[in-house]
């Protein structure tokens, strides 16, 4: 199954990347260009939805993890929304991306950044 | 009154002492398996207060419900023991220990297997010893090639002056005494 990946800066510096299928090695190469044109704009946070990801092999979890590098070196975060059960235990057991910020609604998400923005006034 | 052990909490909160300090691609060649197999290592390292330490490596291979697959990485890791390390480590190495963590949690896709080596000595040699030692003898035992290991960014503690830089330190105050009393 192909990959397809929509991406979209919600709100000034926040972007979500959405990947929709399978990330695998024959798939992450889509994830990565995506991500590296989102990391060009500087981004202060990039939300990865995950509702439509039905597999995740190693190498997409070495695009997620590259991406938190990059981010980091900037003090941005990297966050993620809608974790299937099946990549949410691999993520648990391995405790995989350290201060993993993992929301379950666009709403939970939304105050999370409300209240971010405020702090940061 | 009796307590329920939860193995899988004891570990996490274990894990929860872990810094990850980087992490590497490698691929795996099987012979009898047409397609090389991805994988991914998280490193975490564990300083001890008096010295000394391990350094946890988290081997992440895809497998995808291979059993077949997976029964030959389980081989592979009962072959590893402390003799694997001994001429790369040397008197550093003082043991090796290995979880499957697929018997805490049953991952289908992948084989999850973390291999920790305690050191008598680490003292922020994390980088020499990981690049130099611990990967040259995964590459000598196992059919496994690593790409470059990736570096996690280092926080830099905000720290204040030591006590001793503001010994012989003088004050503002002090200085102008010493212009307009001459003291």
């Amino acid at each position: 199954m192909a990959l397809k990946v929509n991406s979209a800066e919600t709100r000034p510096g926040v972007f979500t990347v959405s990947p929709i299928g399978t990330l695998d090695a024959n798939t992450y190469m889509i994830l990565e260009k995506t991500v590296d044109a989102v990391l060009k704009q500087m981004p202060d946070v990039i939300i990865f939805d995950l509702e439509f990801l039905d597999y995740i092999n190693s190498m997409g979890v070495r695009v997620l993890l590259k991406t938190k590098k990059e981010l980091e070196k900037n003090g941005g975060k990297i966050m993620f929304m809608h974790l299937q059960p099946q990549i949410r235990k691999v993520f648990d057991i391995l405790n995989a991306l350290p201060t993993l910020q993992v929301f379950t609604s666009i709403k939970e998400l939304d105050e999370y950044l409300d209240a971010m923005q405020k702090a940061a006034r | 009154m009796t307590q329920e052990f939860d193995p899988k909490k004891s570990y996490l909160s274990v894990k929860t002492h872990e810094k990850m300090i980087a992490y590497v691609g490698f691929s795996v060649r099987f012979e009898g398996h047409e397609k090389i197999k991805d994988g991914v290592i998280k490193i975490s390292s564990f300083n001890r207060p008096y010295g000394g330490g391990y350094l946890t490596l988290t081997f992440i291979i895809d497998t995808k419900d291979n059993e077949e697959l997976k029964a030959h990485l389980n081989r592979l890791f009962s072959n590893l023991t402390e003799d694997t390390f001994k001429q790369h480590l040397g008197k550093d190495l003082e043991k090796i220990t290995k979880v499957s963590l697929d018997s805490l949690e049953e991952v289908s896709d992948w084989y999850i297997e973390e291999v920790a080596v305690h050191l008598r000595s680490l003292d922020e040699r994390e980088n020499v010893i990981i690049e130099e030692k611990l990967i040259p003898a995964f590459e000598a035992t196992f059919p496994f090639s690593f790409e470059p290991v990736e570096w996690w960014p280092v926080d830099k503690p905000v720290t204040g002056p030591t006590e001793a830089s503001l010994k012989g330190h003088i004050s503002l105050k002090t200085l102008f005494r010493k212009w307009f009393k001459g003291q």
